[in-house]
């Protein structure tokens, strides 16, 4: 048997632009993911913000002067002005609001006005900056009244800047990342992928499925053992392929994936032999063609990929609250949840869970492979 | 037109694996689009995000005020203080922040001690900013009146008036209410979303077919054949064109059908017209593609790859702001990033100008630069292939 195991391994290793394509696939696109996700749910990537002001005599105690002036002055960072203002008449404000020039503009009358085109997020930050404004300013003039003299200007620097007030509890070690999910559920998609492994395997030793198949069939090698080790092997090369993986995201991206090492290394081989199981059950049920099969695998696995929140992590969340039972016989998901509860929870529980499922899982594939490939007859037509 | 008529042939023996293909992705671009808030109100609506505050200190009235004060502009989830629960809810996302009160801190805070709140959240980013410019105002002000306090004023005044100087006179209108926001938002993030399906299906469909022509002894036969290459290519390139126009065409139809908004407003004809022309962009990269002798796993590979990666770096799963200038600058040398430009400059105006149309125009005018470039050289390497096998 173990020289069985090691021809298969041969074999697969012989394919050489397959084997360079499921091995590199996945590196290849979490580079992709580094570069894009790098900075992306961050806060330091706002630009200037373009808006109007309607522009206004000035008027004694309208407070409109210290009004623009806290406008032009309020950044972002060192070299960054938070707003580019243009100070004009209301009808030109309109008119550049429609073209699209501006975010916003705003009417200083009877207090602050603002008009927008819709809820996005530079209209939110405008109307923030507008109302910490009208916040100071209420504030020093409550002060004033009742104290007859006006707060110092480091204090209201203070009220401006909002102070730092907040701590990181000490509560949690890791805190949590919405970037890590891409690259745990490109963890899950590459393990996935190792169904086309399975597939072929079973493919090769099906009579009914290909020639090889109908020629190993008429040797003497027990049926059992023939997919044993077909699956070991298929296994083997797809493990190998996830631990260079994990190995490249977490030293090369310096992807966070916690101190359990033992235990990552234990996920990754779950995850692998349910991708490659994945691919041998529909290749042993199905009598279609190995191309029709091999899509259908690659189709539902980025559908289960989706549904992970490979591409928007909030897919995750909308079937966590609309289709809860969902994220629970999803493999993909399961994979993603290990990994993330490894880094994310200091308690094993939730990882066990996803462990035990993907273990059941991974059990009733192993039966429907074994049933399927077991002493079937052919009759000789 | 043989070649031609044999490409739907070829077509249709697989029939399965494409429609499986396209079931599935029109599926995923459907979830998409639904996925994405939309903002159905008329009115504008800053979203209130959801925070739970622990509180370790007694009930005072600075705790009192400061989740009255919080309470309207964020909505405050009850949940025990235990860790487990909390984790739990941050980890499903069912809440975005937990504040920590830490014990005695209304005593130490009026004192003037340096006393500071915990906070378990999120990774930092806007909504987080925005919930904790909510507390840091409320408590900066606070101290303010705190610390000026010559009149010497009860806690409950003090707090009275912390309240009254936070209540802001900000008002917001929107300037044209788009009552078609809701369709628009669905449709731009579902077209937005062709880019990853299109490459996906158009890669794996145009191989399918071109990899029964890559065998040798087919090119070889054809080769001798008295018909000249360039028909061959030219019927080929033909069939590929309708199976990708055909394939765009459904999409779309279901796009619009979801979204239940006409096809016949200047806005729609430009969204339908800029998704055909991107089409024909996707539809060369799967030429260019084909034209490399690669097997069937190596295809589905390369085509995830090509796929998501140009997804995301043009902005079609992270919206374009979030990304970093560098990878703007060379997901420009792609014609998704014009496509996905163009569609977010439609969806952004309910009424189309001239200047709007010139700007959507020159968008589409480079992506279709790209197809020439992108089929050129895919008939430059199947020249290449050609002198290598004779």
């Amino acid at each position: 048997m173990f020289q069985l195991y090691t021809t298969r391994i041969k074999i697969l290793m012989r394919e050489k632009s397959s084997l360079f394509w499921t091995l590199f696939f996945p590196i290849i696109l979490s580079i992709f993911f580094f570069v894009v996700l790098n900075n992306a749910y961050s806060s330091h990537a706002i630009d200037t913000i373009n808006i109007a002001i309607v522009s206004q005599v000035e008027e004694e105690g309208t407070g409109y002067t210290q009004f623009t002036e806290m406008m032009k002055q309020v950044s972002i960072s060192e070299n960054k002005k938070m707003f580019n203002i243009t100070f004009t008449n209301s009808k030109n404000a309109k008119d550049l609001l429609d073209k699209n020039k501006i975010t916003g503009y705003v009417l200083y009358d009877n207090g602050l006005n603002l008009v927008v085109k819709e809820s996005g997020l530079y209209e939110s930050i405008t109307k923030s900056v507008l109302e910490t404004y009208s916040k100071v300013t209420n504030t020093i003039n409550n002060i004033y009244v009742l104290n007859g003299e006006l707060i110092s200007n480091a204090e209201i620097e203070t009220l401006y800047q909002g102070g730092d007030y907040i701590i990181n509890s000490n509560a949690i070690n890791n805190p949590p990342d919405l970037v890590l999910n891409h690259y745990y559920s490109l963890i899950a998609m590459a393990c996935l992928f190792g169904a086309m492994y399975g597939l072929k395997e079973v493919c090769d030793i099906q009579a009914n499925l290909s020639a090889k198949g109908a020629r190993l069939n008429a040797s003497p090698v027990n049926k059992v053992k023939l997919a044993l080790s077909s699956i070991m092997a298929a296994f083997t090369i797809q493990l190998t392929s996830i631990l260079l993986l994990i190995a490249f995201l977490a030293f090369v991206l310096h992807v966070d994936f916690g101190d359990r090492i033992l235990l990552i290394i234990i996920t990754s081989i779950i995850g692998s032999l349910t991708g490659v199981l994945i691919g041998t059950s529909i290749g042993s049920i199905s009598k279609k063609s190995e191309d029709f099969k091999s899509s259908l695998i690659s189709s539902v696995s980025m559908l289960c990929c989706f549904l992970a929140g490979l591409m928007v992590v909030n897919m995750k969340y909308i079937i966590a609250s609309k289709v809860p039972f969902l994220q629970y016989i999803n493999p993909a998901n399961l994979i993603t949840d290990a990994f993330y509860s490894l880094y994310f929870y200091s308690s094993l529980n939730r990882f066990y869970v996803n462990i035990s499922i993907l273990c059941i899982i991974n059990v009733i594939l192993m039966i429907i492979t074994f049933n399927s490939t077991r002493r079937t007859e052919y009759a000789s037509i | 037109m043989q070649v031609f008529k044999n490409y739907f042939k070829i077509l249709k023996s697989s029939k399965n694996v494409i429609l499986i293909y396209m079931g599935i992705f029109m599926l995923l671009a459907v979830l998409f689009g639904l996925s994405q808030k939309d903002n159905s109100s008329a009115d504008f609506e800053q979203s209130k995000y959801n925070i739970t505050i622990i509180n370790r200190d007694k009930e005072t009235e600075l705790v009192k005020t400061l989740r009255t004060h919080l309470s309207t502009t964020c909505n405050i989830i009850e949940l025990e203080d235990d860790k487990e629960t909390l984790m739990d809810a941050i980890f499903f996302h069912q809440i975005i922040y937990v504040l920590i009160i830490p014990e005695d801190f209304t005593e130490k805070f009026i004192d003037g001690e340096d006393i500071k709140f915990e906070k378990i959240t999120i990774q930092q980013d806007v909504s987080i900013n925005y919930v904790e410019m909510s507390i840091n105002n409320f408590i900066s002000t606070a101290k303010v009146f705190y610390d000026n306090n010559t009149q010497n004023l009860t806690n409950i005044e003090i707090l009275g008036l912390v309240q009254n100087s936070l209540e802001t006179q900000v008002n917001v209108s929107l300037s044209s209410v788009n009552m078609e926001s809701n369709s628009n938002k669905f449709l731009e993030t579902y077209l937005n979303y062709f880019v990853y399906i299109f490459m996906s299906i158009f890669i794996l469909g145009i191989s399918i077919v071109m990899s029964s022509y890559q065998d040798l002894d087919t090119k070889r036969r054809n080769l001798a054949a008295p018909i000249s290459i360039k028909k061959i290519n030219i019927q080929l390139f033909l069939g590929n064109m309708v199976y990708t126009t055909v394939s765009a065409l459904i999409l779309i139809a279901i796009g619009f059908l979801i979204a239940g908004k006409t096809i016949f407003d200047t806005q729609s004809i430009l969204f339908i017209i800029n998704a055909l022309v991107f089409s024909l962009s996707a539809l060369s990269i799967g030429f260019l593609i084909a034209q490399f002798p690669i097997k069937r796993e190596g295809v589905i590979a390369i085509s995830n790859v090509v796929s998501l990666g140009l997804s995301f770096i043009c902005g079609a799963f992270v919206p374009i702001e979030l990304i970093s200038d560098n990878i703007i600058q060379i997901a420009k040398f792609t014609p998704s990033y014009w496509f996905i430009a163009a569609n977010n400059i439609i969806a952004k105006s309910p009424e189309i100008t001239s200047d709007i149309i010139r700007n959507i125009l020159s968008h589409m005018g480079i992506q279709l630069l790209f197809t020439i470039a992108l089929f050129t050289l895919a008939l430059v390497v199947t020249k290449s292939n050609r002198a290598k096998e004779a």
